[in-house]
């Protein structure tokens, strides 16, 4: 029997689409034709947004209907990686547990301390709720998701330069 | 945790603050952009003088330079003198002084006069040792005029690490697993990289977020939209070779 495949980190999987102002989502996305050539798009813009291997080529790989926000999301597969991705649109957070604009509120009142029992007393739900939505945020990759640009980033177009400032972590 | 250009780039808890404890914290940093940009060699690191960061910087990076941070001299000197605000006062200006010598002879020459300086005045022994140990670290704080672009102060860490304080103060530490703390760390070292400015740093700089600032463009006009695209995959695609096209 084969060794039993080992489970990826949650979200390596998924594809965050960016939409563009004035497009209907559940209309796009229900159209496979214009799906497509928005998504091959998008490739072509920010190709550091999609799996290594995409530009040659990828096949969509059914459709999938959230429970909980009521938006259907594409799948797609990508023979060079064998394997199959899914595309969030960019409006809904992680495991679809939130609409952005709901989620933008709820990080702000975050980042600047209030507790989950506060956010959960201003925005409704319950703090689990609030707490699972920003602890699922640290799953990303901080240089992953920071730098997007090796030219851009002041210390790497120094040709391999990098100034980072380091401090003791404190302990707790 | 590890900053740079107003961004935060590592964070991780660890256990201790000995050599291997460090040493694994920063290495989850190394790992991540060893992963993301394969051909990154840091060439300076600005610490504060703690000798189990240098040596995990070191044994991670081989052939960095570690530059030491000024401005915790200069914090150690004013925690002595938190009673004599007019010693204070002149010393202060005379620190910063030497700190902006224009070159290392400069910086010698100026650090010289302040320790000249302060032979003359009735300093308490503690004052007076502090200062000389200036003229010991002298060559660690040389070292930056090697490196016209590198940091020399610990800012750029001290600010989002001034914001990481006050959020766990509020929540009151952690309360879970270690892997939640964990998580919860990362989480808000992302919020702080994506967190949008307030209205007049926006309208002063034109940017968005410090991840705006970083890379020189945004992926959408809602912070937070553009912290979701920025993080497809995890993030954990390496970088293509050819440039940003947008």
């Amino acid at each position: 029997m084969a060794p039993k495949k080992k489970r990826g980190i949650a979200g390596d999987k998924t594809i965050c689409l960016p939409i563009q102002e004035g497009i209907n989502y559940s209309e796009l996305v229900e159209n496979r034709d214009a799906y497509r050539t928005y998504l091959n798009a998008e490739i072509e813009q920010h190709p550091e947004l999609f799996p290594e291997g995409i530009e040659q080529g990828y096949r969509f790989h059914g459709l999938v209907k959230s429970s909980r926000q009521g938006i259907k999301t594409r799948r797609i597969y990508v023979p060079s990686q064998k394997a199959a991705y899914q595309i969030r649109p960019d409006f809904v957070m992680p495991y679809m547990s939130e609409r952005t604009e709901i989620a933008s509120k709820t990080l702000y009142l975050r980042k600047h301390g209030l507790s989950y029992d506060g956010i959960a007393y201003v925005l409704g739900n319950t703090e689990m709720h609030w707490y699972q939505l920003c602890q699922s945020l640290g799953r990303v990759s901080i240089v992953g998701a920071t730098l997007k640009r090796a030219t851009g980033c002041p210390p790497i177009s120094m040709q391999t330069r990098s100034i980072p400032d380091s401090k003791v972590t404190k302990p707790t | 945790m590890t900053a740079a250009s107003g961004c935060i780039l590592g964070s991780q808890l660890c256990k201790r603050v000995g050599h291997e404890d460090l040493k694994s914290g920063y290495g989850v940093f190394q790992a991540e952009v060893a992963h993301h940009l394969p051909d990154y060699a840091p060439q300076t690191v600005t610490l504060d003088g703690w000798d189990a960061t240098r040596s995990a910087w070191v044994s991670l990076f081989p052939g960095i330079v570690w530059i030491l941070c000024f401005l915790h001299e200069v914090i150690k000197l004013r925690d002595l003198c938190r009673s004599q605000t007019q010693l204070w006062k002149e010393l202060h200006e005379k620190l910063w002084h030497v700190y902006h010598g224009a070159s290392k002879g400069a910086f010698s020459q100026r650090l010289r006069r302040l320790l000249e300086w302060a032979k003359g005045k009735p300093l308490r022994d503690s004052i007076d040792r502090r200062l000389k140990r200036l003229k010991d670290k002298s060559p660690l704080f040389h070292r930056a005029y090697d490196f016209p672009d590198a940091s020399r102060t610990s800012n750029a860490v001290d600010r989002p690490m001034n914001y990481l304080d006050r959020c766990l103060f509020s929540m009151q530490y952690f309360h879970g697993s270690w892997s939640a703390a964990v998580r919860a760390g990362r989480a808000m070292a992302l919020l702080w990289n994506f967190h949008p400015f307030c209205r007049k740093t926006q309208q002063q700089t034109g940017c968005l977020c410090p991840f705006e600032q970083l890379n020189g463009f945004r992926y959408h006009d809602d912070w937070l939209r553009n912290f979701l695209i920025a993080a497809s995959l995890n993030g954990r695609r390496a970088l293509p070779q050819r440039p940003h096209t947008k």
